[in-house]
């Protein structure tokens, strides 16, 4: 394991970087879960920003 | 944000994260991971546990009697990865109508800390919408928001 990157210049939380995840960098871990969710935005489609006025 | 939360670990591209969660069944590692989704730009959150021989549980529900601290945590690694990829929208949604709600009650819990940071939609009758507390969506989507 490395260093603790300080990534908390604003309101993000410090992690520790652990390389030993790199590991799963090309696997899938979850994927019904990830099959599942390209099922349920072909109904939806991308997330867009609604048209309705809104300040949000 | 300053809630409690465990301490997260990541690999070097921030699309894995790792964290112990401690209760009243012990120990036990969770794994989040980003997952690159059909859309460019659009990750899938998934996260769950990872069992003592590396594989992962995607069934079990741990009941580990800190689901707060755990949604806390998940919180923390969007605002990361979302550090790191700040053009990306992550999209989440149970693979139950059981989880879907959890993710909803947490959503609902952080809405005015996350707001400040995220714009939040939710999918509801497969139209994305302003996240509204009080409806049932079926999935959600959040995007950075810039400075």
């Amino acid at each position: 394991m490395k260093t603790t990157l300080e990534v908390n210049k604003k309101k993000t939380p410090v992690v520790r970087i652990d390389p030993s995840l790199d590991k799963y960098d090309n696997i899938i871990l979850f994927p019904e879960k990830l099959e599942e969710a390209n099922k349920r935005i072909r109904k939806s489609g991308f997330p867009k920003v609604p048209v309705k006025k809104d300040n949000r | 944000m300053m809630l409690d939360r465990y301490e997260l670990k990541a690999g070097t591209n921030f699309t894995t994260f790792e964290f112990v969660s401690e209760g009243r069944k012990g120990k036990v590692t969770k794994v989040i991971q980003f997952q690159s989704m059909d859309y460019t730009g659009l990750y899938n959150l998934a996260f769950d546990d990872l069992m003592a021989d590396g594989k992962i549980d995607d069934i079990v529900i741990t009941d580990n009697g800190d689901s707060e601290k755990i949604l806390a945590t998940v919180v923390a690694a969007i605002y990361a990865f979302t550090h790191k990829y700040p053009d990306a929208w992550v999209y989440a949604t149970g693979s139950t109508d059981g989880r879907t709600r959890l993710y909803r009650m947490g959503i609902n819990k952080y809405f005015e800390t996350v707001q400040a940071d995220f714009q939040i939609f939710g999918d509801y009758k497969n139209e994305w919408e302003w996240y509204e507390r009080g409806k049932d969506y079926q999935a959600f989507a959040v995007r950075r928001k810039k400075d």
